[in-house]
Parts: structure tokens; sequence; C-alpha cells
């Protein structure tokens, strides 16, 4: 890989990626960047001992959801009870922001199929026949297994939350 | 699309700049990750060279270890025989010393001395002929070779010095028989002994004579092609013809020999001195160094058509 086909594959990746993981941090810029920045050094560091792979964003996203994922984790159980934890960004706030992690957090508890039907609709704003023309399954199929997901979702949200769960 | 998840110019534009950085620092870190660019056949091409080299280098390895085993193995050998050699050599010398003050005591002959020293002499040959060995091995790292057209080793020519040696071997032989000859001349003379047990003697001296003849024929031409004047092929042919040659005379005197004696003693049957038996034996023996005869010259035949 040239450094030429790097930045080509930089600037024709950087803003599905981005768009990506904002929406799962809910917007937040810092932490978006981070991630992002991130994802991309890991990129470069794993493509130059292995070799690109065959779809670049898909393993972008595949390591960026990871690793906000970590992220959460750790400051979940370090900084449980400061909402403060995710820097302020745009028009939401901390609080918001927490909460909306917190969801994120939880659906990547739940199983593989489950948490990828969730994210595509909640998260990537994909209609249920595009979630069914992607999964090359029926639309009633995906409304099932919505239905199902996000039951299994609520079973793992805590009452403690700080909306109580009202905003589901 | 909400603005808030797009990336604004300022992040993309730091970011290519920290990843074009990145990209350059990672290349000069890392030369090896050019082998991207390589065309996965050249790859796979430059694997299999690699793994053939591998296995070149294993059977090399496995190659220098027998060989380092067999070199110590045949120093041994050769050690060990000049050990022996020299044991051997100590105790000839020691019944020599003996021998001598018995000679000069007048307790034994002088034919029975003259045979410990030669003896004596036989033992030192034998020992040269062993150190000869062990010097080939300590160059070659083989069993010594004694081929007219072998190598050179180390720029020595062990085949010449061993020929030279097996020379002095055989004047030693002479010798021990010429002491014999002169005895039995005197025994003859005295009625003692039969002449054709000289002639029988006389004979042995003719063949050693020969023998040496041919050595140094074999001596010359190994020295032909050293000086790179024969070929390997040539030298094979040439010597064989000499050893041939040598058989060929050898066996024509053994039945010239067998000959004369067997007249001798159908002499002696025709005045009943002996017995017709000792005459059927002689016929035998004449009819073996005859065949023997036949087959030298018909080997002769073949050999002079290769050449």
């Amino acid at each position: 890989m040239t450094e030429q086909q790097w930045l080509k594959m930089y600037r024709e990746t950087v803003h599905p990626l981005y768009g990506y993981m904002a929406r799962r941090t809910r917007g937040n810029r810092e932490l978006t960047e981070d991630i992002v920045q991130e994802s991309y050094l890991r990129a470069l560091d794993d493509w130059n001992r292995k070799s690109v792979p065959d779809s670049p964003l898909a393993w972008l996203k595949r390591v960026a959801r990871n690793i906000l994922i970590d992220y959460l984790r750790q400051k979940r159980w370090v900084n449980k009870e400061n909402l403060d934890l995710i820097p302020d960004s745009g028009n939401q706030t901390s609080k918001d922001q927490f909460e909306s992690l917190e969801i994120f957090l939880a659906i990547s508890a739940l199983g593989r199929k489950k948490a990828r039907i969730l994210e595509a609709f909640y998260y990537d704003g994909m209609s249920i026949r595009e979630i069914a023309k992607e999964m090359a399954i029926s639309e009633r199929a995906v409304e099932g297994q919505l239905r199902r997901a996000r039951q299994s979702l609520k079973s793992l949200l805590p009452d403690s939350r700080p909306n109580g769960g009202k905003n589901e | 699309m909400n603005e808030i998840y797009e990336p604004d110019n300022q992040f993309l534009e730091r970011l290519e700049w920290q990843l074009s950085s990145e990209y350059r620092r990672a290349s000069r870190l890392k030369p090896s990750s050019r082998k991207i660019a390589i065309p996965r056949r050249i790859v796979a091409a430059a694997c299999m060279v690699g793994i053939l080299m591998t296995g070149v280098a294993v059977i090399k390895a496995a190659d220098y270890i027998q060989d380092s085993w067999r070199k110590k193995i045949e120093i041994a050998r050769a050690e060990t025989e000049i050990k022996l050699r020299k044991a051997h050599l100590e105790s000839a010398r020691e019944l020599e010393s003996r021998a001598e003050m018995r000679f000069s005591n007048g307790l034994i002959r002088e034919e029975e001395f003259r045979m410990i020293q030669i003896a004596v002499k036989r033992a030192e040959l034998d020992l040269k002929k062993s150190l000869l060995n062990l010097d080939e091995v300590k160059v070659s790292g083989e069993v010594p070779r004694n081929e007219l057209y072998a190598p050179l080793v180390g720029g020595r020519d062990f085949v010449s010095e061993r020929l030279k040696i097996e020379i002095e071997m055989i004047e030693l032989d002479s010798e021990q028989f010429e002491s014999r000859v002169k005895r039995y001349k005197q025994l003859v003379e005295k009625g003692l002994a039969r002449g054709d047990e000289l002639s029988q003697i006389q004979a042995e001296i003719a063949s050693r004579k020969v023998m040496i003849d041919k050595i140094q024929e074999r001596l010359d031409l190994r020295k032909r092609f050293v000086d790179g004047e024969v070929t390997a092929q040539e030298v094979e042919i040439r010597d064989r013809m000499t050893v041939a040659e040598r058989n060929l005379n050898l066996a024509q005197s053994k039945v010239d020999s067998l000959k004369e004696r067997l007249k001798r003693l159908k002499s002696l049957e025709s005045e009943r001195m002996i017995n017709p038996m000792e005459i059927k034996q002689m016929q035998y023996a004449l009819d073996a160094a005859q065949a023997e005869l036949e087959l030298a010259a018909l080997e002769m035949d073949v050999l002079k058509k290769l050449k």
C-alpha cells in the first residue's frame, strides 16, 4: 500500500466512519474524533503487517465500535456516578449522552444478531425494508427480531437509569 | 443529515496530515512493509526457494556431520593401526637385539639373523605406510585411495609414496630369497638339497624383479597422470594392462619352473627314485599354472582391444 493509496482510502472512508461513530456516541464530537483517529492508526499498523482487507470501511467500523465499547466499559466501572465523564457536545447535555451511551453499551452486551438489528434501526436510521434487504430476510422477520431485541434490551437496562428508561 | 454526525474540516485536515506522517514514519521504521507490494507469485517463488535452500542446508549439515564422523572413524582406525605397527616394531627390535647376541655367540646362523633383521625392516616399512595413511586421512577424511587416477590430497601424492614403499617391501623379499639362494647353493654343492629347490627360489627372485619393474611402470604412469599427460580412463586401462602383464609374466615363470621340475621328476621316476604320485601332483600343478597363464593372456587381449 503506497502513501497515495492510504490517503485515498482515508478520504473515501472518513465521512461514513465518522457518521457511524457519531451516531453511537450521540454526537459527542471529541469522543468520536478520538475513536476515528485511533481506528485509522490501528488500521495503518495492522494493514502494514498483514494486508488491506477487502472492505476497509467495514473493518474500520468494527474496530471503532470495539474501541467505543471498551472505552465505555472502562469508564462505566471507574466513574459510575460521574455524569461528566463524557464532555459536553453540541446541543446535548452530558446527562443525555451518558444515557445514550449506557444504552449503546447495553445493546453491545446483547447477542450479535440483536445488537446488529437494533443499531441499524436506531443508530444508522435504516428502515425495516433496508434492514430486510441487507440481512436477506423478510420485513416481518425484521419486525419480529426487532421486537425481541427491544425486549432483551429492556431487561438489561436498570430502572435506576437517570430517566428511568422513559425515553425508550 | 444532522451536522453533528459530520466531521469538521479542521479535524479532517489534521487527521489526514497525522495519518500521512504516521504512514511515512511506519515506512521508515518497517521497510519490510514494502512486501505488500510484491506480487504473491514472487513471494510464493521466494518461499519455495527459501524452503529448498533450507532443505539443502539441512542435507549439507547432515552430510557435514556424517563426513565429520566418518573422518573421525577413519582417523581412529589409522591411529589404532599405527599403535599396532609400533608394538610390532618394538617386538621385532627386541627379537633382533636378542638374535644379535645369539648370532655373536654362534648360536644361530647368519641367514637366520639376516631374516630377523629383514623382519625389523619390514615392520618399519609397515609403520611408515600406516603413518602415510594417517596423514592422508587427516587431510581427505576418507579411506586412502590407491588408484593411479586418484587425485592429489592436499597437494601430496600419497599414491606414489605408497608405491615406493611397496617397492621397498619387495626388495626386502628379494633380499630374503637371495640369502636363501646363497645357503641352498652350499647345500646343493654338498648334496644336501635338490637343484630344483634352488631353481624355485631363483624363480621367486626373478618374479620379484618383474614385480618391481611393473610397480616402477605404474609410478611412471602415475606421474604422467599427475602431470596431466594422460586421462583417468587411459590410466585405468594402462594400469590394468600393467597388472595383467605382470600376472602373465608370473604365470609364465611359474609354468616354466613347474615344467622344469616335472621334467626332473620324470627322470627320477625312470630311475624309480620317487613315488609316481609326486609326478601326478606336479602335473596337476602345471595344468593349473597353464590355466592361469591362458587366463592372463586372455585378459591382456581384452585390454589391448580396449586400448
